[in-house]
């Protein structure tokens, strides 16, 4: 489960209003898949199939970038299987942290075509060898495209090789392992990890539940359930003494940067599936107590981004992105980033604070609703872990089922002393 | 596709608002004639809009930075009863967007929100815009986000593209030197348009408009120096320089190769047959580029075309792929070639109706979602706003353009090659001595693309 907040200066992206309710309904009919659903609701005159492999770059093997390979080839398989006319689709498909998700998205008519295209990603990749060995080149250099538009990737990386003190599972050595990538290892991934066991499935838009269950069945229903990878990457966790400083130059950065890493680990629980509303009320809260003091108190931080996961088994993940005006020197910045999160809850939470923010977080759920891409992200956010996905309704109904003391041992729990990570990046001409 | 409710209002606004007088040394943004307010078709996502536009006389980039920057500050940087948080805490509560965009000489403020609470967010951005209190740094703060980004450093097409179309629509030697002011209020804007379906939005709307003071209070110090200092690009031809420029990256294993011309037409079915073209070229995954030179030579992740639209009947043309250093030559080539290919009407016609349906379906998605690119869309057909009854013919031409005339007048809808500017940033080989016939320029690192725009627009090679 990811939450985000970034804060610019010109385009400001929150929703509101009055939605209709959300139903997620179970599809008993599924074969071996790890779970289904369906999310009938007719704003928009589409259906999308978004399925989920449980398994992402954390799950890398050595080396890194596997999942990404897996994800290419896969995707271009069952393209190459389901559809033998002129494109009139993009492929969609996107390797996250702990979930690979393939979107395929048409026409209610459309419906079973879209299944057929999201099945056939699960069968072993059937592109011709010279094809597969080629799209190796093209990952290298799709990722090499990214490290150089995106800074955040690299500075992130950084910061949690450091944290982790490892290049493996929560770290990764994405760009280092680029000439090491393999076909080998990509269709042993596939192997592994693209079993029905460990794929969740989301039909979601203009479809009847009936129909919905009917095409599952037929497209699904001949899967058999096997064993699911195995997550090791969950027992990964940092030195909790960790305190971890670097510093660079790079001409990469169109500005000086500071990046921060927090590891938070809930020793007495095991499961973040009972913790949703917390986290989403707490990591709300706390995004508005930083952004007061960085953004609305200060002028210095030109941009601040606040990165969020909370892992299956409740590890939290904070990562905080800071654009430095000209001459505000990292150092300065690391220093109030340091003293705001020191002080974040010197003042308690108040009940009217979580009122607030319960009816913030309502409002931005329900504008997500309105439009279709930020309707599936939030569809497949929780699912991505492997638990049922939210609707905007639904987590309405979490978060108000959620106690305003769950919220406020959730915020102090984050804020006490763990492993940390800093980068300190300076531009250079 | 039937997008306009055809409704136009023109308004006139006899009654004034005095400023408060604490804010009365403020620059005054404001027109000085009548507001023209204009009602488009409601968005279909229960959503009402409304869109402020501002004209800036003689727009340059420093200054069409610093009046985004100021727009930016009014509604983010607090009231004289709210704080800059409780500004926020409102936005986020009501679920209100808020988007600043241009449209040539036109700068606009388009506020989004559910329509249930519409009216409400409207009484707010009446009090913004009455009492602005943002403090100078936060408009500096705001200023340095307005500002172009370098595109060298991040090596975006999107990013280099957007210097390229600042290029073409501001003077390249206007500059605003001299200490901006800081102070700004924004007054009557020259129209507004209106994206709702409620009496109600309407009536307060035009409450809005008549509490803001119109522009014989403008004080127009700053303003009226960047008028008398600008010599103005009316009236100069829409056109890039022809030539390479090179920014040598010799640490780079990558090369981002980038093909652009400027190009005007006639109507708007010529501009819709150009863009249906260049989108069959490389747009997306069902386009050439993508299937030659990502799918059979394997060359690069991102080949793409864009096709940009500047303003009435004005667009420019891109064509990039990032590549493997070494293989830049080979992939400028085979760019070049396809574009050739296409251009003689080697078009398969089945693929380029399917182009044409996905445009046609993103320009209606867009109309009715999303308010701030409609706005857009209306000011560069009509920036000085219209009487009577609207059109927007590019929207009307996805009706009467047929894809076989289309393929037919390929050669006239799309430039000669040899008329494209040539972007090279990074590593591998220098260009040729024959690809520098046209002009070079070495672009120095962290230098903006104008500089070698400037320089071989002035044959200074």
């Amino acid at each position: 489960m990811r939450a985000a907040v970034f804060f610019l200066s010109i385009v400001f992206l929150v929703f509101s209003g009055s939605a209709q309710a959300q139903s997620i309904i179970p599809l008993a009919q599924k074969g071996g898949l790890h779970a289904a659903y369906v999310v009938p609701v007719d704003t928009f005159d589409r259906v999308d199939v978004q399925l989920i492999v449980l398994s992402g770059s954390y799950d890398d093997p050595d080396p890194s970038g596997t999942a990404h390979l897996t994800e290419h080839l896969a995707a271009f398989s069952a393209d190459a299987t389901i559809l033998r006319k002129p494109r009139e689709r993009d492929i969609y498909a996107t390797t996250h942290n702990v979930a690979t998700v393939y979107t395929n998205s048409g026409l209610p008519s459309e419906a079973e075509m879209l299944l057929r295209l999201s099945r056939a990603v699960l069968d072993t990749p059937s592109v011709s060898r010279k094809f597969a060995e080629s799209e190796v080149a093209i990952v290298q250099r799709e990722t090499l495209l990214r490290e150089r538009q995106y800074p955040f990737r690299w500075l992130s990386r950084m910061a949690l090789q450091n944290l982790y003190g490892t290049l493996r599972g929560r770290a990764d050595n994405t760009v280092e392992d680029l000439p090491k990538l393999s076909l080998e290892k990509a269709y042993q991934f596939h192997k592994e990890h693209y079993v029905p066991s460990n794929v969740t499935l989301i039909v979601s838009g203009n479809i009847e539940p009936a129909r919905a269950e009917e095409l599952v069945a037929r497209v699904f229903g001949d899967t058999e359930p096997s064993d699911a990878p195995k997550k090791p990457w969950l027992d990964q966790k940092p030195d909790p003494e960790k305190q971890s400083v670097v510093r660079l130059q790079s001409d990469r950065l169109q500005r000086d940067t500071v990046l921060f890493a927090k590891f938070v680990e809930f020793e007495d629980r095991s499961t973040s599936i009972d913790m949703q509303g917390a986290f989403f009320i707490a990591s709300g809260i706390l995004n508005e107590r930083i952004a007061k003091v960085l953004r609305h108190e200060d002028t210095r931080i030109l941009n601040h981004g606040v990165n969020w996961y909370f892992a299956k088994n409740a590890d939290v993940e904070l990562v905080i992105d800071l654009q430095l005006m000209p001459g505000f020197s990292v150092d300065e910045a690391k220093d109030l980033l340091t003293e705001t999160l020191a002080g974040l809850l010197d003042e308690p939470i108040s009940k009217y604070e979580i009122h607030e923010l319960r009816q913030k977080e309502v409002v931005w759920s329900q504008n997500m609703a309105r439009r279709p891409s930020a309707f599936l992200w939030f569809l497949q956010n929780v699912a991505a872990d492997g638990f049922p996905p939210i609707s905007p309704s639904v987590f309405a109904e979490t978060l108000s089922n959620t106690t305003d003391q769950e919220v406020i041992d959730f915020a102090e729990k984050i804020l006490q002393p763990s492993a940390t990570s800093f980068v300190l990046a300076e531009k250079a001409d | 596709m039937r997008v306009f409710k055809g409704r136009l209002l023109a308004v006139l606004f006899a009654a004034l608002t005095l400023l408060p007088g604490e804010r009365a040394q403020a620059e005054l943004i404001a027109t000085a004639g009548e507001t023209k307010l204009v009602e488009l078709s409601p968005l279909e996502n229960d959503t009402s809009a409304l869109t402020l536009v501002w004209t800036i006389d003689h727009p340059t980039l420093d200054r069409t930075a610093a009046m985004s920057a100021a727009i930016a500050s009014v509604v983010t940087g607090g009231t004289s009863t709210r704080s800059s948080y409780e500004v926020s805490s409102f936005l986020k509560l009501k679920g209100v967007e808020q988007k600043i965009g241009r449209s040539g000489k036109n700068l606009t403020l388009t506020v989004s929100a559910p329509s249930d609470v519409f009216p409400e967010v409207l009484v707010h951005l009446e009090n913004v815009l009455l009492e602005p209190r943002y403090t100078p740094n936060w408009y500096a703060r705001e200023l340095e986000t307005s500002r172009p980004v370098i595109s060298t450093r991040t090596r975006q097409p999107s990013d280099v593209l957007n210097e390229v179309t600042n290029y073409l629509e501001f003077d390249p030697a206007a500059t605003d030197e001299e200490t901006l002011e800081t102070d700004f209020q924004f007054g009557r804007p020259a129209q507004v348009i209106l994206r709702s379906e409620e009496e109600e939005v309407t009536r307060r709307t035009v409450r809005l408009i008549n509490s803001l003071p119109g522009a014989r209070f403008r004080l127009g110090r700053a303003l009226s120096k960047w008028a008398e200092g600008w010599t103005g690009a009316n009236g100069a031809p829409f056109a890039l320089p022809k030539g390479i420029v090179h920014l040598a990256d010799p640490d780079a294993s990558e090369m981002l190769i980038l093909l652009a011309n400027a190009k005007a037409f006639s109507n708007a079915q010529d501009q819709l047959g150009s863009n249906l073209l260049v989108d069959y070229i490389g747009a997306n995954q069902g386009s050439e580029m993508f299937r030659v030179i990502r799918q059979s030579m394997r060359a690069s992740y991102d080949p793409r075309s864009d096709f940009v639209v500047v303003g009435k009947n004005k667009g420019v043309i891109a064509l990039s792929a990032t590549v493997e250093a070494s293989a830049w030559p080979e992939v400028h080539g085979k760019i070049m070639e396809i574009y050739q290919g296409v251009r003689d009407g080697g078009v398969v016609p089945e693929s380029l109706e399917i182009q044409k349906d996905r445009l046609d379906r993103t320009y209606y998605h867009r109309f009715f979602t999303d308010p701030d690119w409609g706005a857009r869309q209306f000011l560069d057909e009509h920036p000085d706003g219209v009487e009577g009854e609207i059109t927007l013919p590019l929207f009307e031409a996805f009706r009467t353009v047929s894809t076989e005339e289309t393929i037919e007048n390929a050669d006239t809808l799309l430039p000669p090659i040899e008329e494209f500017l040539v972007i090279l940033i990074g590593g591998g080989v220098s260009p040729s001595a024959d690809m520098r016939s046209d002009g070079y320029c070495a672009l120095p690192k962290g230098a903006p693309v104008s500089h070698c725009l400037n320089k071989l627009s002035n044959a200074e090679y």
